[in-house]
Parts: structure tokens; sequence; C-alpha cells
């Protein structure tokens, strides 16, 4: 027999060794396969059927084709809810990126109590958000005397009536979303500091870098790859903002912070317009889809940068 | 000898379980045998019962003896109670009859019938009950518990709500809470005056409280849907008479601006006036001037009186509201499931519940034989039990019509948009759905 016609016998015998080898590891595989199509695939594809149809999912289901993403150009609440929504996400994301690296910045050095304070910067993301809205709502009070006015009494600005202001509301609540993240993404900023190997800060001191110029030119072009993380992630959590908003003002004053995720919740729940509701989740999921493709595209997420 | 284990051993084995597991879990149930032979050599049937807490173990303290007693006199059938939390209490029954799981018998509100007829989940029972079984009801909550002529939900437990005033702030007023009457608009107001120069608020209005509206509405002497349930009347008097008092309240600092916003279920966080002694009259419910005496020792409950707008219209004091058994339209057992309704609407029975439960029961032998309250809850059911209405706007949209009416209330009293604009632009809305629906 010619070594040409054993090397196939041999590969396959490798193969069946390999399968045979690695089989008893498939159940692994398989618990996250069975919880991935349940719970995550299968509603997802339903949601795409469920598109087509205008249902209330119990007695009324009737197939209207893309009728539910034609009517998505006449939903006036919709286009608003999307524009509070990218508004939204301008108000949350830069402030929580810059906020989270600079604490992250403070707690790095190498001081009593850094400890301490990192987890105390910690606590309000472990807080339920339902219980950190009900607090925020005495704080965000219009009264003169509520915690935030009385505080901005003292340097002589009047009080403000915060979430009663349809200019103010969603910034007031990009404000809670930003104080209660923070502490979560300073952990992640952590990381990405204490792996800057020490050799590149000593290179730049030799080259004469030091306080902000050493974290100009090594802290932040080393940082490249955690920032595009952190912009990605905080814009996706922006686009999805969902709880406190409906703890805090249901959506108004006068739908001032409507956003597509509390529009969908709407539509489906107090409507029960399941079918409607699943087309516009089709819509957001592309639309998130997209930013995240062009965000990645851009920061350069997986650059290796040194 | 002891065999080591090697950890890969170990952790292909924990996996191959845990897979074994996930399979097990995700097949299909095997039904258990059915009992099929009871002392009497009849077959048993199952019947499943959703209830929602009133106490702390409403199955011990509230369901205990009744379920005895119905298990003594139906031996073929086997209730069981599942008492559920009422945070998504409607979805979660709509989600269970889409998946052929729901309940026998749920414990159902007035105020959404209407969709649950839409959505094919409840059983007319009209045909199963005789006039007997209905004998102690009032026409109202016959009217409250049914639909286009059809009882759906007999009742067995109702929410009987008016004004009550703050006695201590009246007489700080120079008014005497005992004799003092505020039934009108205008006195209503003359009084929210008085209270604001002493720092106080009048009422605590929500942008999305419709019951609210809805009884200002018949207040001023109209309905907000038309009787057959096709048209609304947003731009007609009643209901502009109804958003221009709310918007004179707002402009005038008579009720706490912090309501204007928010849904009624999430209001936790805010501020109670009423029970702070800031604010001189409050919506209230039955056991209130229990309950509220209880957690605000210094508060001098009096129960107020129906009101109208200006005296001419007939006075109400609000909606009614209550629970009913309801019969799922997927139970397999509905012959079953109407003989726990039939038993549990029994005037002793309903006072059993309503006693065990710290409850108000419906039904006249009810209330006088089987109920005994304190004498101030008895004084407000006796005052505004009479004066509660149940027509249309009871139960047409309610869910659709408040997050309808929210932002377009919300623009009004905060000066985004004038009364008109703001009826105009619900009604269109509204009208909208019910052509949708229609």
């Amino acid at each position: 027999m010619s070594s040409a016609t054993l090397r196939p016998v041999a590969q396959r015998r490798a193969l069946t060794k390999r399968i045979l080898k690695s089989l008893p590891w498939y159940p692994f595989i398989i618990i996250n396969l069975v919880v991935f199509v349940v719970f995550n695939l299968w509603p997802w594809l339903s949601m795409f059927q469920t598109a087509t149809f205008k249902t209330d999912l119990l007695s009324h289901r009737e197939f209207v084709g893309l009728d539910n993403f034609v009517k998505m150009a006449g939903d006036e609440l919709l286009h608003l809810a999307l524009k509070n929504t990218f508004l939204f996400a301008l108000l949350y994301v830069p402030p929580l990126v810059v906020v989270s690296l600079l604490v992250a910045i403070l707690v790095n050095q190498k001081l009593r109590g850094m400890k301490f304070f990192r987890s105390v910067y910690f606590l309000p993301n472990v807080t339920n958000i339902a219980v950190l809205a009900l607090v925020f709502r005495r704080f965000l009070s219009p009264r003169d005397d509520a915690p935030f006015n009385y505080l901005l009494g003292l340097v002589g600005i009047p009080a403000q009536r915060f979430l009663l202001d349809i200019h103010q509301a969603l910034a007031s609540i990009a404000g809670l979303g930003v104080w209660q993240s923070f502490g979560f993404f300073m952990v992640i900023w952590l990381a990405a500091l204490q792996a800057i190997p020490q050799p590149l800060y000593d290179a730049g001191r030799v080259d004469g870098a030091y306080g902000w110029r050493l974290h100009r030119h090594v802290t932040i072009p080393l940082l490249r790859p955690t920032a595009a993380f952190v912009v990605v992630i905080t814009t996706i959590g922006a686009l999805q903002e969902f709880g406190a908003i409906f703890i805090l003002t249901g959506g108004g004053p006068v739908n001032a912070t409507t956003t597509a995720v509390y529009h969908i919740y709407s539509q489906a729940f107090n409507f029960t317009r399941f079918g409607y509701a699943s087309a516009l989740s089709i819509l957001l999921f592309l639309i998130i889809l997209v930013i995240a493709y062009i965000q990645n595209r851009y920061l350069k997420f997986d650059e290796e940068v040194y | 000898m002891l065999n080591k284990v090697s950890r890969r051993r170990f952790l292909q084995v924990a996996g191959g379980l845990g897979a074994l597991a996930v399979v097990n879990a995700c097949a299909a149930p095997v039904s258990a045998p059915a009992a099929d032979d009871s002392a009497g050599g009849m077959a048993m049937t199952s019947i499943t019962i959703w209830s929602y807490p009133r106490t702390e173990n409403d199955l011990d303290i509230v369901f205990k003896g009744l379920l005895e007693g119905f298990h003594a006199e139906q031996e073929n059938i086997e209730a069981s109670i599942e008492v559920q939390p009422w945070g998504g209490r409607r979805e979660k029954l709509y989600a269970a009859a889409a998946a052929g799981e729901a309940p026998d018998i749920w414990d159902a509100t007035t105020d959404t019938i209407p969709a649950y007829v839409e959505k094919g989940v409840i059983l007319p029972v009209s045909d199963r009950l005789s006039a007997d079984d209905l004998a102690d009801y009032l026409d109202a909550e016959i009217a409250a518990a049914s639909y286009d002529g059809a009882l759906l939900m007999p009742l067995f437990e109702s929410e009987v709500n008016g004004p009550a005033y703050s006695g201590g702030l009246l007489r700080e007023l120079d008014i005497d809470p005992a004799t003092a009457v505020f039934d009108t608009w205008d006195k209503l107001h003359g009084l929210a005056e008085k209270a604001a120069t002493k720092g106080y608020y009048l009422e605590a209005l929500s942008t999305f409280s419709w019951g609210e509206f809805i009884t200002q509405v018949h207040e001023a002497g109209g309905t907000v849907y038309s009787a057959d349930r096709t048209v609304s009347h947003f731009t007609d008097d009643p209901c502009r008479n109804t958003l221009q008092r709310w918007v004179t309240e707002y402009e005038n600092n008579w009720v706490p601006i912090e309501f204007a916003i928010g849904s009624v279920d999430e209001q936790g966080g805010l501020p109670n006036y009423w029970l702070s002694l800031e604010q001189v009259t409050a919506r209230v419910e039955d056991a209130a001037c229990v309950t509220h005496v209880e957690s605000q020792p210094d508060m001098e409950f009096f129960h107020g009186h129906p009101r109208s707008r200006t005296g001419e219209e007939t006075p109400v004091s609000g909606v009614v509201s209550g629970q009913g058994w309801a019969v799922t339209a997927q139970s397999e057992n509905p012959d079953a499931a109407i003989e726990w309704v039939r038993f549990m609407i029994r005037p002793e029975n309903i006072g059993t519940y309503c006693e065990l439960a710290g409850s108000t029961p419906v039904g006249t032998r009810t209330k006088s034989e089987y109920w005994n309250p304190e004498a101030c809850v008895l004084e407000h059911v006796n005052r505004h039990g009479p004066a509660l209405f149940s027509d249309q706007d009871a139960n047409t949209l309610w869910q659709e019509s408040k997050v309808v009416c929210g932002p377009q209330f919300q623009a009004a009293v905060l000066g985004v948009a004038t009364v008109d604009e703001a009826l105009e632009n619900i009604k269109n809305e509204i009208d909208a759905i019910l052509a949708e629906k229609a």
C-alpha cells in the first residue's frame, strides 16, 4: 500500500480519535447551547415572526406582512422616542466614560484608603435601580428644601424642576445613570491601567515625559482598546435605557423621557400591540447593530497597541 | 483502596449529569396518574385558583377554613389555591392562558373586564348561576361585574372610595370639620384658597390617575365614553371642565407638583402629604379611617361627602371597583369551577373572606349579617357606597386611556398645551383606538 492511500486512513483515525477524546466535553457545550436556544435564539426568531402579525399574543392574530414596519413612518411618538434615545446616549456616554476614567486614575494612586474609595464608588452599581430611583426622586424634588435645590440655593441658583421640566428630565435621568454606572466602568479602567507595563512609563520618563504628558503619551494611547469597549458597552446600555424612566417619570413629562425601549414596552403592555412592539424591537436591534459596528470599526476595538 | 478521581474525570461526569438534567427538564412532563377513585368511587376533579395576597399568609389565614368547608361539600372536587403576587398579574394570566396553563379560576379586577373579554380568557357565567345565587347583590355590583349584559366575575370584595378631610387642618383654618361640607367644586376651591394661606395642599392629583379623572367627569355630569363604547366625549364640557379644574389646581399650587409625572404604580418615593398632615382632603378607601390613623396618630379623620361640580348634577363618590371570581375560558373543568364560585359568593362566605382578609364585602345581607367592621369603616361604606357609579367609563380602555391621557394632561397642567389642545389630541388618539377595536 502506498503512503498516498495510507494518509486518508490515518487522517480519519486521527479525527475519530480526536472526536472520541473530546466527546465527554460536549455535554458542557450542550448545556449552554440549550439555554441559548431556549432563552435567546428561539424568542429572537419568534420576534421576527411576530413582527409580521397584528396580535395580542392571545385571542387575535392577523398576518399583516410588513405593515408594522410601514406604520413606523407615521408614528410620531416613535420619532420622538428615537430622538430622546440618541439624546440620552449623548448625555450619558461621554460623561460616563470621562468620569469613570478620571476616577480610575485617581483610585489607581498608591495612597492609603484607596481600596475603601474603590468599594464606595462601586456601591451604586450593586444597588437596585428601583431603590436608587426612589432616593433620587426625593433628591430631585422641585421643592426649595429638596437636597439638590438646597445645594443650588447655596450658590445662588434658583430652585429647578428637574424631572418636571421637559428640558431637564432626560438630563436628570442621565445623571442618575452616570452616578449608578461609573463605579463599574472605573473597575474596567482600573484593570486596564494596572495592565500597562511599568517599563513603558520608565521609558517615557527617560524621554522626558512627566505628569500629564506621561498620561497623554503613554496611558491614554494604551487604553484605546479598553476605551473602545467602554464606549460600545455604554452606548448599547444607553440605547436600551428603561428602568429609571419607568420608575421616575413614566416617559414624561409630556413624553420628554419616552425612549425607544419605553415606547416598545408601552406598545406591548399598555396597548397589547405585540406585533408592532416586535417590529419596533427589530428596528432598535438594527440601530444598535449599526452603531456598534461603526464604533467598532473606527475605535479599533481589537487592535494590538503594544 | 480508594480510586482517585481525576479533575478531568470529575468534570466530565459533572458535565454529563448537568446535560442530562437540562434535557430532562426540557422534556415534556409525564402526567401524574389521575386520582380516579375517591372514597365514594367517583372521579376526582381538580381545579386551580389564583388569588392575590391580602394578608401575610392568605393560605392559612384566609383560605384554610373556606377550603375545608368547600371540600366537605364537594367531595369530588380538589381545589388548590395559589397565592400569586399582585405585580404583573394580568400579564402573567395572559401568558399562562397563551401557554395553555391558565388556572381554572382567578381573582379578577373589574376595570380590566373588556381586556379579558377581548383576549378570550374569561368565561361568561350568567347562564351557570341562578337568580338565587345572585340574590344578595346590588344592581350596581352586578353591572360592575358584567360586560354587554353578560355576568363575568361575581364580586366578593369591593373598594369603596370617597373623599375624607383632615380634621385638625380644617380647625386650623377655622372650619368645624364635624359640620363642614365641601360637596361642590366652588366650595372645594374656596377651601383650597384658605389652605394655601397656611401652606397646605387641597388634594393630590396624579396625571395618570384615570379613576380620579372619570370620577370628576361624572361629578360634572358627563361620561367619557358613549354607552356603546364607539366614541369618546373628551371635547365635551364635562371633560373640559374637569381638566380645567386640574390646571387651576396645579397653577395655584393647590396640589403637589411632584404628582404631575410618573405612573400611579411607581409613586412610592413621593411624599404622602395627607399622612404628613399637609393636605386637607384626600380620596381614600374604606379602611383608611383605621389604617391612616394607626400610621398617623395625630390625624383627625373625617368622612367627606359625595360631590358634584355645581350642586345641580348627581353627586358621586367614585367608581365601583372590586374583585370577583372569574372562570377562565381555558378551564377544563368549568362545572367544578362554577361550584367554587357558587360556594364563595354565598353571603356567609363572602363575609368570612372579607373579615379574614380585612376587606369590604359586596351584597346587602353580607354587610348586615356577616360583616363586623370598625364603626368608621361602616360609616364610610354607608356614606359612599350608594354614591359609587358603574357604567361604560368604569371599564372601557382603562389602561389605554391612562397612558394616552397622562402625557396630554401633563402638557395642560405644566403649561405646554392648552386644555382644548390636550383634549383634542386625546380624542383623536382614543377614537382611533376605539375604531381599531370595533
